[in-house]
């Protein structure tokens, strides 16, 4: 099992089935999707066994592989897995064989349609595993290509604005993130790529602020964190059931894992003193989303903006910098994946029979088709966080951490429940209860290959929220160490101000927190010897 | 004091009741999992199978409490855990039963109704055509009661709390193809919302202080928690009690609830799912007495509510509508007897009026089942003679529930006025409660004499029903809780030494007695006549029919029809700029920032034309930016080889 490199496989499968795709006839629709399908299945199959391999209580990176890759520059082909990736990663693959078989009659330009799905599978989970910066931001921005492709091709009447929209945004976002990685490289004297190199890194305040803002650009865009939300509600309208199930379900996470894996430990004082704000930007995306999502006559961009709403939980839980809210925020990535993810299947499958997304224009569907109504219910349930479900299972620890770091924070994001029961059974009503009219009338009930798309993932919901145990056994140790290292800087800095109070706990913790930076000032020194050695 | 309060908690033994009690919820969501999947395919099985699971868990219910009751009373809280559920970082929080007095009190009332609505709505669903997703329900709700009941963390007594919560919007909202069905579900489910915010804060606010959620460590903590804390903690926890057991501000909820099927009415909406308020405060009731100001707020929220919904009962003319304000007015007089600290005084009318108020709901269901589904009450009159078993329950349920010497009620009335008047401060909320005593006796008499006594109206009508007796799947679940109204009062014949308070003392912490406002003799004999005087007049203003509204009286029975207009008041308040609010924040969205990120655009692409040429900016602006991307990526590789230069140097080791 050690022998066989996982990871890489992890990628290799998806990329070469999209090669392979690639190179297939156009006319050959059913081989070609018999192969994606095929394909997605084996990357699902390695993502079981990353799982099972993964070793749970260890709080650091596993199943690595490292290649040097540009050795001159400091690239290398590094990967691995932790707490924060693994479930990512996971859900990820989770996902492909499910949108390969939603997308199972997608005749229309069938064979690009797939080299694309494939594509962005390999990139996503390259996203989730790569340890090197320069490798993360060349499939981050790979990611965006078969992307725009999905919404600018196979989108909805407006997907050439959305797609473009879309886009720009992350281009820019993701330009200024390469601005700063450079910066790390260059400026910061760490002469490698390696995550684990930069993590060591030793940089002044100022540094970090500037950092860190580069750095929430990108993955600030990505959640995204209000004002910079508008392209989403565009993207997923526009996008095809499955590039909204993909942008909902994994891209989306992107942010929130760029700010566990790079913002908070990279630049921890920019991290404590900008907390405050960032929750403020959680809360704001929470309640606003929500406001916003109350309103929306298309139920595409109602879920959108919900998306908004829950992802400002996301936020919240990596900002309240302990290690219920960061945990919690992990487990609420996954849950949002699946319930939003199933959400838009659901919306997509409805579409597919009526091309029409506008909530007025049903009345009574769960008259007609009960399968469908019920799966909705469910998922919406799920949305809402209702406790016995998936949702609560994240949202509460999220809450329940803000709330320990910044109670008005905390209290302002629980009205957020409320809205979500308004928003999302106020359109349950409107379209699915009362008398049966409009576009309900001649519905006909999920096929069992629908049924199969979604049942999987109202499983896990269920398991989830019943269970939620050995998602937390993972995420635990990884978030731990990261939340006491952020922690740590934040009390040595502290000590280092303010005159020692009689705590025990604080004097004692104090000569260890000290020590740290002096340590690593003693190798940034080091490092500057060098730099003078050769120039010699 | 014993037991919880002392966090003197014993871990089950194997084989023992309480180490199966959580099989009491399980086996009843299990069989709605199975009904919701196949319940077509059972027929006329399925509600056998959801009977079935009721009799399991009140036969689990009876084995704990029998077995309990053989225990040390010190022996008798026990906690079982099953495994764990949510390990989230810092917190920590089991799948655990906390099988004590209180729990298996609620247990046997919650599962004991909880199986004769199940046999009575055999009768009352039958033709209806979604059976097996009625008796789904109807067992999920069990369920979940139970997990709310037995729950040993206040996070797992929040899920049955919030599953409960799903099941009414599931049941009231039964009859989704009517638009109002539909609106009163959402209605009820946000309200509950409302509450359950204030619980959720309150669980914060504990979990900062104490590190943990659970019961057995959260409840001997009470004690050493600051002041402040314990303020908050206890009004957020009545925030909570209030959406869910309907008091002020948050019962507007409950009228409307009546949209759902009448068996849901009694088993939810009645006896058991909105008396979880009561149920949490008597729960937290070491807590509470840390701070009997606070109780003091409980117990007049509880008279403001029972006040204002006995006068708003008085008016109504729908026969459920009547008895939906009666359970906001008596959950009202619940909180009074646990605000002031009186828990058996609270848990005692929780019971009786569990079964009376069953018993009356499952008669109206009866009658309105040979009415052909009408439910005015001026439409009725003389249905004694029609249904005799229905009628006959229904009076005594009506004189348990005005406080009929010697029936269940009586006593149960009696505690809660004597607690009141043996509290500081109690005067006005005694007051009160003795006002509503008599509006309670005159208002049910009203409503029985309107149905059951005088001239059958209804054969005047269009289509006149031809009433008959229901069948005995629903008249023997009402002969059953006729037996328990009339008998219940021997549950806890005197507040200090009945069987129920001394059941009950090691599950709370009661109040001292803080003042003696009147004699509990002469309190007592004031009751009676305040009952008789209300059945009396009741009866006789109404015996012959309703009756005109004098010009004088008519803007005030108008204003109490209406319910005090509370919904209007909601509405303008909060409902409306609410929806502004989010119309203002949506215009913002898509005009403010969507128009700034639109307007960059064009002003990137150099291109400020709008319409069909927008689309042709921004493919210019997006090949302006990847062509700057690309410069900025060269640039930067340019300048990282640059540097990599050194780094060649480095690794070379010279």
């Amino acid at each position: 099992m050690a022998d066989v490199p996982l990871l890489t496989l992890l990628l290799a499968v998806p990329a070469a089935v999209a090669l392979l795709i690639a190179v297939m006839p156009r006319e050959a629709v059913r081989p070609i999707r018999s192969v994606a399908m095929a394909g997605s299945l084996v990357t699902l199959g390695v993502a079981v066994a990353v799982l099972a391999a993964f070793e749970v209580g260890q709080p650091g990176f596993q199943l690595e592989e490292e290649v040097a890759w540009i050795p001159q520059w400091g690239i290398s082909y590094r990967l691995g897995v932790d707490g924060i990736s693994l479930l990512l990663v996971a859900l990820t693959a989770f996902f492909m064989p499910l949108v390969v078989l939603a997308a199972w009659h997608q005749h229309e330009r069938a064979k690009g349609f797939f080299v694309a799905l494939m594509a962005m599978g390999a990139a996503m989970l390259g996203v989730f595993l790569a340890l090197d910066l320069i490798l993360f931001y060349v499939l981050f921005e790979a990611m965006l290509v078969p992307m725009y492709a999905l919404i600018g091709i196979w989108g909805g009447k407006q997907r050439r604005y959305a797609a473009i929209k879309f886009f720009l945004y992350t281009l820019v976002g993701g330009l200024l993130m390469l601005v700063a990685i450079l910066y790390l490289y260059w400026s910061a004297g760490a002469q490698s790529f390696d995550y684990d190199v930069l993590r060591g890194l030793e940089l002044t305040g100022t540094e970090q602020l500037w950092l860190f803002l580069a750095f929430f650009a990108a993955f600030g865009i990505k959640v995204p964190i209000f004002p910079f939300h508008t392209w989403l509600p565009d993207a997923h309208t526009e996008a095809p059931t499955v590039g909204s199930v993909i942008l909902a379900a994994v891209l989306l996470k992107i942010g929130g894992y760029g700010f566990l894996r790079f913002s908070l430990p990279y630049f921890p004082e920019a991290t404590i003193s900008l907390a405050p704000w960032m929750l403020g930007l959680g809360v704001i995306g929470v309640l606003y989303g929500a406001l916003v999502a109350m309103m929306q006559r298309d139920i595409k961009r109602l879920i959108a903006y919900s998306s908004v709403s829950h992802l400002g939980f996301v936020v919240l839980g990596a900002f309240a910098l302990n290690q219920t809210g960061a945990a919690g925020s992990v487990v609420q990535m996954v849950n949002h994946g699946l319930s939003t993810g199933a959400l838009f299947l659901l919306v997509g499958f409805l579409y597919d029979r009526t091309h029409e997304r506008a909530i007025a224009e049903y009345s009574g569907i769960m008259r007609v088709t009960p399968v469908f109504g019920g799966l909705f219910l469910i998922t919406a349930m799920s949305s809402l966080a209702l406790p016995g479900l998936n949702g609560f299972t994240g949202e509460f620890p999220i809450l329940l951490g803000t709330f320990a770091a910044v109670p008005l924070a905390g209290i302002a994001a629980t009205l957020g429940v409320i809205l979500a029961a308004i928003y999302l059974l106020w359109a349950y009503q409107r379209m699915f209860h009362g008398p049966v009219e409009g576009r309900a009338v001649g519905l006909t009930d999920l096929t069992p290959r629908e049924i199969g798309v979604v049942a999987p993932i109202v499983v896990l919901m269920v398991a989830i929220g019943l269970y939620p145990g050995p998602l937390y056994d993972r995420v635990n140790p990884t978030v731990e160490v990261l939340v006491e290292e952020v922690v740590a800087v934040a009390e040595g800095a502290d000590v280092a101000t303010v005159d020692q109070t009689g705590d025990p706990a604080a004097g004692s913790d104090a000569p260890i927190e000290l020590d740290a930076p002096a340590g690593s000032d003693l190798d940034s020194a080091d490092d500057d010897d060098e730099d003078e050695e050769v120039s010699r | 004091m014993t037991g919880l309060a002392e966090g003197a908690a014993v871990v089950a033994p194997a084989g023992s009741p309480a180490a199966w009690a959580w099989l009491m919820a399980v086996v009843p969501l299990v069989s709605a999992a199975v009904l919701l999947l196949v319940g077509r395919r059972l027929g006329r099985a399925a509600p056998w199978v959801a009977i079935l699971s009721a009799g399991f868990s009140l036969t689990l219910a009876v084995w704990a409490a029998v077995w309990l009751a053989g225990r040390e009373a010190a022996e008798r809280t026990v906690v079982h855990t099953v495994a764990t559920w949510l390990p989230a970082g810092e917190l920590e929080v089991d799948w655990a039963v906390l099988v004590d007095p209180l729990a298996v009190a609620m247990s046997l009332l919650v599962t004991g109704v909880g199986l004769l609505i199940h046999v009575y709505s055999l009768g009352y669903m039958e033709h209806d055509s979604d059976i097996p997703r009625f008796f789904a329900y109807l067992n999920l709700f069990l369920g979940s009661m139970l997990v709310l009941v037995l729950g040993e963390s206040l996070l797992t007594l929040f899920v049955g709390w919030e599953l409960v919560g799903l099941c009414s919007y599931l049941l009231i909202g039964f009859w989704f193809d009517e638009r109002p069905n539909a609106s009163a579900a959402k209605k009820a489910f946000v309200i509950n919302r409302v509450g359950d915010v204030g619980f959720m804060i309150a669980m914060f606010l504990l979990f900062g202080a104490i590190g943990s959620l659970s019961l057995v460590e959260v409840l001997p903590a009470a004690e050493g928690l600051a002041g402040g804390t314990l303020v908050a903690v206890g009004l957020l926890l009545l925030l909570g009690a209030t959406g869910k057991s309907a008091q002020i501000p948050l019962f507007v909820w409950l009228p409307d609830a009546m949209a759902g099927p009448t068996p849901v009415s009694a088993l939810i909406h009645a006896a058991t799912m909105v008396t979880a308020g009561v149920y949490l405060i008597a729960r937290m009731s070491p807590l509470y007495v840390q701070i009997p100001e606070i109780g003091l707020v409980v117990a007049a929220v509880g008279a403001a509510t029972a006040l204002v919904a006995a006068l708003i009962a008085v008016a109504q003319n729908d026969i459920k509508r009547v008895l939906a304000y009666s359970t906001v007015s008596q959950l009202g007089y619940m909180f009074m007897a646990v605000g002031v600290g009186a828990y058996s005084a609270g848990i005692f009318p929780l019971l009786t009026h569990g079964f009376f108020k069953a018993l009356l709901f499952l008669a109206a269901g009866s009658v309105m089942h040979a009415m052909a589904d009408r439910g005015d009450i001026r439409e009725m009159g003389g249905l004694l003679r029609d249904l005799p078993i229905t009628g006959g329950t229904a009076a005594i349920g009506t004189l348990a529930i005005a406080g009929f010497p010697l029936t269940a009620g009586f006593f149960s009335k009696e505690e809660i006025l004597a607690a009141v008047a043996d509290t500081a401060g109690g005067e006005v909320i005694l007051a009160i409660g003795l006002v509503v005593a008599l509006l309670t006796a005159f208002y049910m008499a009203r409503w029985f004499a309107l149905v059951f006594l005088g001239p059958r109206r209804f054969e005047e009508l269009d289509h006149p029903p031809h009433p008959h007796e229901s069948p005995l799947s629903m008249t023997l679940p009402l002969v059953l809780l006729a037996v328990a109204s009339l008998g219940g009062g021997v549950l806890n014949l005197d507040p200090e030494t009945g069987v129920l308070a001394g059941w009950l003392a090691p599950s709370v912490v009661a109040f001292e007695q803080t003042a003696a406002i009147i004699g509990h003799g002469l309190l007592e004999a004031i009751a009676i006549v305040l009952a008789l005087v209300g059945l009396a007049a009741g009866v006789l203003l109404f015996r012959a029919g309703p009756r005109e509204v004098s010009a004088s009286a008519a803007p005030a029975v108008r204003f109490a029809q209406d319910a005090f207009r509370v919904d209007e008041l909601y509405r303008a308040a909060i409902i409306t700029p609410g929806h502004w609010l989010a119309v203002g924040l949506t215009w913002f969205d898509e005009r403010g920032i969507d128009g700034a990120v639109n307007g960059a655009g064009r002003a990137t692409s150099g291109l400020a034309t709008a319409g069909a040429r927008l689309q042709t900016g921004f493919v210019r602006s997006y090949a302006l930016a990847v062509l700057i991307g690309t410069v900025l990526l060269i640039a930067g590789l340019v300048g990282v080889w640059m540097a990599a230069g050194d780094g060649i140097v480095l690794t070379g080791g010279w």
